[in-house]
C-alpha cells in the first residue's frame, strides 16, 4: 500500500515537472513556420529548389509549400494572408500596393522565361488579327506586348487581342483553338514545340524574352517579425539559383529535371530541354530587381489603365536581406 | 552506493533476376542514383545527415567528371521511418530507372528497399542499418551493408559491460519493436548472460513512443544494476530525457545500445557525460586519418556542422559503389557485385573489407566513452575512444550467421 501511495506520489511530481508532456523531438527552440506559395512554371524553380534544401537543413523553420493554379489564385491567397511569401507579377505586387495591401519586394529569383508560340512560322507582325493567350490582363507578359507592339502600329483590342488564360488549361486552349497564340511562361512553349503544333515568333529575342518578370514578395508583417526566416529562405533561394545555372551548365538540366516532378509534375525531357536552352532567355542569376525596369512596366500599366497611378518604390523595395543573402552566396 | 552514484550512461553505438536495363529512362549522359532516406518521423535527423553526405559525394565525383563517363543525377524520396513507404519508395526509383538505390535509416525501411533491389536487380548499398537481419537471414545478394550491426555492438561492448557491472549485474531492457531493436536486445542479452548477468525486465516500445513514463516506472521496480535502452534517433532523445528527469541513473546505470552524434549533440555532454557506447566511424576520426579528415573537411565546408556515423555511411556506399563501378568498367549489376564482393579499401580508416559470403563491411568498432563539459571543447565533441576491436574479432562467424546469398546469374 505504502509503494503505491509512493508510485502516485512520485507520478504526479513527473506531471508537475512535466515529464509526460515531454515533446517528440528534442524541440528546444520553438518552430517558426513560413507559408509559401508557388505556381507550376520554371521561373518559379528556385522557390522548391531551395524548399528541398531548406527543408532539410532548417529544422526551426516549418516551410509549408502550396502550390498554386495560377497567378490569381497566388495573388488572392497573398492578398488574405494565406500566404507569405511568393514570386508575383512585378505588376500585381504595384497593384496590390496601391490596393493598401501591405507588401514588400525583397528580391527576385528568375528573369525572362516566357515566350510566344504561334501556329504558323512567322514574325511579330504576323501576330495581327489574332487572339494571344496570357497569363492575365494584367500580367507582365500583356505589358509586355504593349510595350513592343504600340511603335508596331499594333494597337492592342484592335491588331491583336489577347486574354487571360490559366496555368491549368494553357495546352487545352491552345489545342482546342480557343487561342491562336500565346505569350506564357515556360514550360508551355516547349510543350507545343515538341507535340509540333507551334513554332516560336520570330524575332522576339531580346525584345520579348529575357525581360524581368516576377519579384520575391512578401508580407510586410511577416517581414518585420521574421527576418531571420527571411534572411534563411533568402539565403536558399540564392543557393538554389547557383545550384539550378550549375546543373544547367553541367548536367544539362537533368538534376532540375527530376527534382521539379514532385512539385510541377512535367515531363523530365521537357524541362531539360527548356532549361538546357534557355527557352525565354531564362536566367537564374539577377537577385536585386532594379528601379528602372520597374518603372517601365509600371508607366506602361498607368497607361493601360491597369493602376491608377505609379507607387513609390521606396516604400516597397526591401532588398537589404537579399543583398546579405548575396554576399553570404 | 558508488555504482549508482555515477549513474553510468553505457551506450553502444552501432546502430529469377527481373534485370532492369541499366539506366532505362535516362539519357546516356547521366545515370540516375535512388536516395530513400527517413526525412520525416523518429529517424529524420539520420536521415537528414545521409541524404547531405550523399548530395556532397555525388557533387564531388561530378566535379571530377563523373563514373565512366556518366554523370550521376538523383531522386529523393522520404521514407517517412515507415519500411512501407521505404518499399514503395523503392519500387518507384527502380521504375523511373535508379540504377542504384540506397538509403533507409531504420532496419526494416533497409531490408524492405533490398527486396524490392534484389527482385528488380537493382545493387542496394544499404545506409544506416544496424540489425543483425539484414545481412543475416534477410540479406540478399544485391545489398551491401557498411554500418556494423547489433552482433558487432554487442561482442565488441561485452568486456566492457562486465567490466562497469559485475559478472553478476541485473539488466532491464526497453527495445524498440521491429527488427533492429529485437536483434540488438538479443545480442546484448546473450553477451552479458554469457558473462552471468541476469536479465531482470524486457520491455518492447513502439516506434514513435512519446512518454516512457510507465515503462520506466517498472524498470524503477525491478530495480536492475543497469538499464539498457535500445531506442534510437528522437526516440532515444526522448526516452533518456525523461530518464534524466526521474533521476534513475542516480539508482542505476544506463546503458544506450546504439548512438548517433545527432542524438547526443541535443543532449549535451552534461547528459552525455561518462555514457559507455561504441561506434563504427566518429568525427573524431579525423584527427588520426586522412580518409576521415577529407570528408568531415568537406561536410563541414558544406554544411557548417560535423557528420554523424549515418553520413559516413552514406558517403562509403557512393563512393565504394562508383569505385567498383569503375574497376567492372560497367554499371552492369552482376559485374558490380564481382567488384564489390571480397574488396578491400582503405576510405575512413585503415584497410576495410566487404565480405563476400554475407555482404558485411568489416571494419572496426570503437568503444567509447561521453565526455564531461569541462573536456568537451564544442557542441560536437562528446566522445573519446576507450578501446578499439578488429571488424574480424567482433563479426558473425560463418556458423554464426549461415546465410545462403542468391546465385548471381
Amino acid at each position: 500500500m505504502i509503494r503505491i501511495i509512493k508510485q502516485v506520489i512520485f507520478l504526479v511530481f513527473l506531471i508537475t515537472q512535466g515529464s509526460l508532456a515531454w515533446p517528440a523531438t528534442q524541440g528546444t527552440r520553438p518552430i517558426q513556420e513560413i507559408r509559401i506559395g508557388y505556381v507550376p512554371i520554371l521561373s518559379q524553380l528556385p522557390l522548391v529548389v531551395s524548399y528541398e534544401d531548406l527543408g532539410i537543413s532548417n529544422r526551426s523553420v516549418k516551410i509549408i509549400m502550396t502550390r498554386f493554379g495560377s497567378f490569381n489564385g497566388l495573388e488572392a491567397a497573398m492578398r488574405v494572408q494565406a500566404i507569405d511569401f511568393a514570386s508575383l507579377p512585378v505588376i500585381t505586387v504595384l497593384k496590390m500596393k496601391i490596393n493598401g495591401i501591405d507588401v514588400k519586394i525583397v528580391g527576385q529569383c528568375s528573369a525572362g522565361g516566357s515566350r510566344l508560340v504561334t501556329r504558323n512560322k512567322g514574325g511579330l507582325k504576323d501576330i495581327r488579327g489574332l487572339l494571344i493567350g496570357v497569363p492575365d490582363l494584367e500580367s507582365n507578359e500583356n505589358l509586355l506586348l504593349s510595350l513592343v507592339f504600340s511603335p508596331m502600329d499594333m494597337r492592342l483590342g484592335i491588331e491583336y487581342k489577347t486574354i487571360g488564360i490559366s496555368l491549368g488549361t494553357v495546352i487545352e486552349d491552345y489545342t482546342g483553338n480557343r487561342i491562336d497564340s500565346m505569350f506564357m511562361p515556360e514550360p508551355f512553349g516547349t510543350i507545343i514545340e515538341n507535340r509540333k503544333i507551334g513554332f516560336m515568333a520570330e524575332g522576339q529575342k531580346d525584345v520579348l524574352t529575357g525581360k524581368f518578370l516576377t519579384v520575391l514578395t512578401i508580407n510586410s508583417s511577416f517581414l518585420n517579425k521574421n527576418k531571420n526566416i527571411v534572411s534563411a529562405c533568402l539565403e536558399s533561394i540564392v543557393k538554389a539559383c547557383g545550384f539550378i545555372e550549375k546543373d544547367i551548365k553541367d548536367l544539362k538540366a537533368k538534376q532540375v529535371s527530376i527534382l521539379q516532378k514532385k512539385y510541377f509534375d512535367y515531363d523530365e525531357d521537357i524541362i531539360a530541354s527548356s532549361l538546357e536552352n534557355r527557352k525565354g532567355e531564362i536566367s537564374f542569376t539577377k537577385f536585386l530587381p532594379e528601379k528602372k525596369e520597374i518603372n517601365r512596366f509600371s508607366e506602361e500599366a498607368v497607361k493601360m489603365k491597369i493602376l491608377t497611378h505609379s507607387v513609390n518604390l521606396d516604400d516597397l523595395l526591401s532588398l537589404e536581406i537579399m543583398k546579405q543573402a548575396m554576399e553570404k552566396k | 552506493m558508488k555504482r549508482f552514484v555515477s549513474g553510468f550512461f553505457l551506450v553502444v553505438l552501432s546502430l529469377s533476376f527481373s534485370f532492369y536495363p541499366s539506366g532505362q529512362a535516362l539519357s546516356s549522359e547521366t545515370v540516375l542514383f535512388g536516395l530513400n532516406v527517413p526525412l520525416s518521423g523518429s529517424y529524420s535527423l539520420q536521415g537528414e545527415d545521409q541524404l547531405k553526405a550523399y548530395k556532397l559525394a555525388i557533387d564531388i565525383i561530378n566535379q571530377q567528371g563523373g563514373v565512366i563517363g556518366k554523370k550521376i543525377v538523383y531522386s529523393v524520396r522520404d521514407t517517412e521511418t515507415n519500411a512501407a513507404v521505404a518499399r514503395k519508395n523503392a519500387k518507384e526509383a527502380i521504375a523511373e530507372g535508379a540504377i542504384m538505390v540506397t538509403g533507409g535509416s531504420a532496419s526494416d525501411e533497409a531490408i524492405a528497399q533490398a527486396e524490392e533491389c534484389q527482385a528488380a536487380g537493382v545493387v542496394f548499398m544499404a545506409g544506416l542499418t544496424h540489425s543483425n537481419d539484414t545481412t543475416g537471414k534477410d540479406a540478399h545478394r544485391h545489398t551491401f551493408r557498411w554500418y556494423n550491426n547489433g552482433h558487432q555492438t554487442a561482442k565488441a561492448m561485452a568486456a566492457g559491460l562486465v567490466n562497469k557491472f559485475g559478472k553478476e549485474a541485473k539488466y532491464a531492457f526497453l527495445y524498440a519493436d521491429y527488427t533492429w531493436g529485437i536483434t540488438l536486445q538479443k545480442s546484448v542479452q546473450e553477451v552479458v548472460e554469457k558473462a552471468g548477468g541476469k536479465t531482470v525486465l524486457n520491455i518492447p516500445t513502439e516506434l514513435g513512443k512519446k512518454s516512457y513514463v510507465s515503462d520506466l516506472l517498472k524498470v524503477k521496480q525491478a530495480k536492475p544494476d543497469a538499464l539498457v535502452l535500445v531506442h534510437f534517433g528522437k526516440d532515444m532523445i526522448n526516452c533518456i530525457k525523461q530518464v534524466n528527469q526521474m533521476n534513475l541513473g542516480k539508482e542505476m546505470a544506463i546503458v544506450v545500445p546504439l548512438m548517433e552524434i545527432h542524438m547526443a549533440q541535443p543532449l549535451g555532454p552534461a547528459i552525455m557525460q561518462g555514457i559507455l557506447t561504441s561506434k563504427c566511424w566518429y568525427h573524431g576520426l579525423s584527427e588520426k586519418y586522412e580518409g576521415s579528415k577529407k570528408f568531415v573537411d568537406a561536410f563541414e565546408a558544406a554544411y557548417h556542422k560535423k557528420p554523424g556515423n549515418s553520413a559516413a555511411t552514406a558517403w562509403v556506399n557512393i563512393f565504394q559503389y562508383t569505385d567498383a563501378v569503375k574497376r567492372a568498367g560497367s554499371f552492369d549489376h552482376v559485374k558490380v557485385i564481382k567488384a564489390l564482393e571480397g574488396h578491400k579499401f582503405t576510405l575512413l580508416v585503415d584497410e576495410e573489407y566487404w565480405r563476400d559470403w554475407d555482404h558485411q563491411g568489416i571494419h572496426p568498432t570503437f568503444v567509447m566513452e561521453g565526455k564531461t563539459p569541462a573536456e568537451s571543447k564544442d557542441e560536437w565533441d562528446l566522445f573519446k575512444i576507450i578501446s578499439v576491436h578488429k571488424g574480424d574479432d567482433v563479426a558473425r562467424t560463418k556458423q554464426e550467421n549461415p546465410v545462403k546469398l542468391e546465385p548471381l546469374e
